[in-house]
Parts: C-alpha cells; sequence; structure tokens
C-alpha cells in the first residue's frame, strides 16, 4: 500500500538518523560540549534588567568555543549526507522506495538538524539540571518554552551554516577533504579579532547567547543569509535536477 | 540498428528513441533505438559495451543526453517514483550499508518503499539469504552481497525486471534457483531485462530477445 506523503518522510528521516553511524558521533560532541562548558560562567554573565532566568541560564551555559563545534559538527554530517552518499552510490535507495529527490534532500536536512541541535541542546539542559534542578521543575510551562526557543534558535543557526556547507559538499564531492578544509577555515579565519567573512561567532552570538530576539539578528545578517541560501538553492538545485545520477564505484 | 522484441503482439513497455549517452568525452552509448514487450530480454556484450548503462538510463538512474527513454509510457528518469512498485532493480556492484545487517536492510527497504516483507522472507529463504542475513553487511563475500540484492529485486512484485548480471559470483546451487525464479516470473507474464556475459542454456531458450551491443551500439 502506498504511504503518504509524511509518513515516508518521517520513515526516510528516521534512516537518515541511523544512516553509517552518524548518531554516534552526536555523543561524542555532547560529550565535548559538556566538557567544553565553563561552569562558573554564570557569575560573570551580565543580567539584563526583566530577563528570564531560564534566559540567564540559556546564555551561561555556553562556551565561547560553542559555534565553532557546532559548524564542525555541521561540516561533518553535511559531508556524509550530501558527499559521501550520493559519491558511493546510495542514492538507488530512491529508486528503490520511489522516493522524489526533494523528499530525500529535506529528510537529510531534518536529520542533520536532529543530530547538530541536539546535543548541544542535551548539554545545556544537563547544565541546568546540575545548577538548579528545583528552578526548573517549578516552572515547567516557562522551562519548556525556552528549551523551544533555544532550540528553534540553534536550527536557524545550523541553516545558516548549511546553506553555506551543502554545496560545498555537492560541489567537492570529497568528504574528507571538505571536513579538513572546513576545519582549517574555521580555525584559522573565523577565529580571527573580527570574526570572519561568514560571522559564525557573531551571527550565533546574536541567536543564542545573546539578548537580541533573533529577528533582529535576522535581520543584521539579512543581506548573507539571502545571498548563501539563494546560492545553495542554486547549487543544490543544479546538483538535484541536472547532475544527480545515481553512480558507484 | 532497431531492435524489436519477438513479442510483437503485446504492448511496448520499454522504448528507447535514438538514445546517446556521454559520461565527460567518452561516448557510452550511440544512438540506441529499442522497443521492447512482455517477455524475457537479454543485454549481452563485452565489458564496457553499455549494457550496464542502458539498463540505468531504463531505471531512471541516468539522464539521457540525447533521445529519449519511455518506461510502461512515463521518462523514467522524471517519473522514477511513480514506477515504484513496477520495477524492480539488481545492479552488479551495488553499495550496500555496511553499518547494518541484512535482515536489517531487507526490513527497511520494505518499511521505506511499502514492499510486502513475508514475500521477501519467502524469496531469501529460496535464495539462502536467511543462513547469513542476521551478519553485519560489512562481513558478506561478494557472493552473498550479490544474493542480497538478488533477493531485493525477486522479493518484489513488480512488472519490470531489471536485472544486471545475475548470473556471475554465485554458487551452482543458487544459479539454478535464479533460473527458476526468473522462469516462474517469466510465465506470470512479467517483463525481465538481463545484462549478462554468460547466458545459461535454459534462459537462452526463453529468451524472447537478444540484443548484442558493442561499443554503445546496437550490433544485433
Amino acid at each position: 500500500m502506498q504511504s503518504g506523503l509524511g509518513l515516508r518522510l518521517v520513515r526516510l528521516v528516521y534512516w537518515y538518523l541511523n544512516y553509517s553511524y552518524i548518531w554516534a558521533i552526536s555523543m561524542v560532541v555532547f560529550l565535548t560540549y559538556v566538557y567544553m562548558y565553563d561552569r562558573y560562567a554564570v557569575l560573570s554573565c551580565r543580567i539584563w534588567s526583566g530577563e528570564s532566568v531560564f534566559h540567564l541560564l540559556a546564555r551561561a551555559s555556553s562556551s565561547v568555543l560553542e559555534p565553532l563545534i557546532l559548524a564542525i559538527h555541521c561540516s561533518l554530517l553535511a559531508s556524509i549526507y550530501f558527499a559521501y552518499d550520493p559519491e558511493s552510490g546510495y542514492s538507488y535507495l530512491r529508486h528503490m522506495i520511489g522516493s522524489k529527490k526533494t523528499i530525500e534532500f529535506l529528510a537529510k536536512y531534518i536529520a542533520s538538524l536532529i543530530l547538530s541541535v541536539s546535543p548541544i541542546l542535551a548539554s545545556k539542559l544537563l547544565m541546568w539540571f546540575v545548577w538548579d534542578p528545583g528552578l526548573v521543575l517549578k516552572s515547567p510551562l516557562e522551562f519548556l518554552c525556552t528549551v523551544l526557543s533555544l532550540a528553534f534558535e540553534i536550527a536557524i543557526y545550523v541553516t545558516y551554516v548549511l546553506g553555506f556547507l551543502v554545496p560545498l559538499a555537492v560541489l567537492v564531492r570529497k568528504p574528507l577533504y571538505l571536513i579538513t578544509a572546513f576545519v582549517f577555515y574555521t580555525y584559522a579565519v573565523e577565529t580571527g579579532g573580527f570574526g570572519g567573512p561568514l560571522g559564525f561567532l557573531q551571527i550565533y552570538s546574536g541567536l543564542v547567547t545573546g539578548y537580541t530576539f533573533f529577528f533582529e539578528t535576522l535581520r543584521k545578517y539579512t543581506v548573507d543569509l539571502r545571498l548563501l541560501l539563494s546560492l545553495a538553492l542554486l547549487v543544490v538545485s543544479l546538483h538535484v535536477y541536472i547532475r544527480g545520477e545515481v553512480r558507484w564505484r | 540498428m532497431e531492435i524489436e522484441s519477438r513479442n510483437s503482439e503485446y504492448e511496448t513497455i520499454i522504448s528507447l528513441e535514438n538514445v546517446w549517452k556521454r559520461f565527460g568525452v567518452d561516448l557510452a552509448l550511440r544512438d540506441i533505438t529499442l522497443k521492447l514487450g512482455h517477455g524475457l530480454h537479454l543485454v549481452v556484450g563485452p565489458n564496457g559495451s553499455g549494457k550496464t548503462t542502458l539498463l540505468k538510463l531504463i531505471v531512471g538512474m541516468i539522464k539521457p543526453t540525447k533521445g529519449s527513454v519511455k518506461v510502461f509510457g512515463l521518462d523514467p528518469w522524471k517519473y522514477y517514483y511513480r514506477l515504484r512498485g513496477k520495477i524492480a532493480f539488481a545492479f552488479e556492484g551495488l553499495p550496500l550499508p555496511w553499518w547494518m545487517s541484512g535482515k536489517e536492510f531487507v526490513e527497511s527497504v520494505c518499511m521505506l518503499g511499502g514492499y510486502d516483507i513475508k514475500k521477501m522472507v519467502e524469496v531469501s529463504e529460496d535464495l539462502g539469504v536467511t543462513e547469513y542475513w542476521q551478519k553485519s553487511i560489512g562481513s558478506y563475500s561478494s557472493g552473498m552481497k550479490k544474493r542480497l540484492l538478488l533477493l531485493l529485486s525477486f522479493g518484489i512484485k513488480a512488472e519490470l525486471y531489471v536485472l544486471d548480471e545475475p548470473f556471475t559470483l554465485i554458487d551452482e546451487k543458487t544459479l539454478n534457483r535464479v533460473i527458476d525464479l526468473m522462469s516462474e516470473l517469466k510465465k506470470l507474464g512479467k517483463i525481465l531485462l538481463i545484462a549478462t556475459h554468460y547466458i545459461p542454456e535454459k534462459i537462452r531458450k526463453e529468451a524472447d530477445t537478444i540484443v548484442k551491443i558493442s561499443r554503445g551500439s546496437i550490433v544485433g
């Protein structure tokens, strides 16, 4: 029986979550985030008037290197899903199960979001519980709202990074080259005094750890975003509809 | 040269008109015109003659550089997802997910594609895949991988079976079973398109069409 589009998407996301044991990397990244945190950052964190305790916790449970680790994690996901998968010929599965190219792309994007957002969010939640479990349990609704908004903000940041990485993965096609080049770039360029051209640190700070509402950050970087997302869309469309052939070695 | 199936009383299922396929500077297929209906069809030719490329065009895995390909009246490159459940295929050397067991992969394909798992289990017992499918695919030999790939085509209730080199890498017992399965499918009115170097006698006798390919062109 032909299953619905939504159900097929959910099943395909499930497939990509287990793809090549890629979830195991998320566990390692989670431990990295936990290890990285400055546990006393909350003491030096400036408190804004009217700021909720949960928002303060969200800001305080962060590390300076967090956006860079997240970007590198995204490069790994992009290289596996958008370089290794098509270049090794695994796209034949699309023909075997009758899934559209757009659904396959969407499933890979959703799996990337889940795998990249969950470790960082989990590590923050762990910190919150360690700091003050009572507070979390006292206002469950506020806690839930903060978690959802945090997840949403991190997801926007991941989308921004993937907007750069996915077309690169499609063009480079070699996962090892992509990851190496991206790690060098992130370390050498993005950590510079004024930030790199892609502004990973600034955008993350604006979206997640800063006190600015995410729309403000998006407005501020709207030109970059528009340019990057248009480029990503163009390259991915070219790949999917012009090349997009199933080849294997 | 144009080829038409011996079974001309049946409707055309696979139709290629003036198809060219280029990979970079290499011409893999040159001006192929082919019409095939129901029955068992063989595509034969030496290595690098373009047999697999022809089959990949029919499944919709690659796009023709020039010309038109129609399968069940649809362009397989554009509408391969509409042909789900109509075409089953097995290609030589397709990558298998090394991170899972054969059984898990078969179950995943059934879940993702909405195929009948019972049929898969039946055929897997026939091909002897159940003996080892609990093991990780990463540990399979070439023959075991080949049997798993054959299971993923014969285990699907389709109209058209596209098989690339189905007689190689497998032991004699499996080979005989594969030949029997092909005969059974033919009797059920299914279409079989097989690219091969080696043609077993029984298959040669049952073949409705033998398409000979050399250097990307049909030669007979």
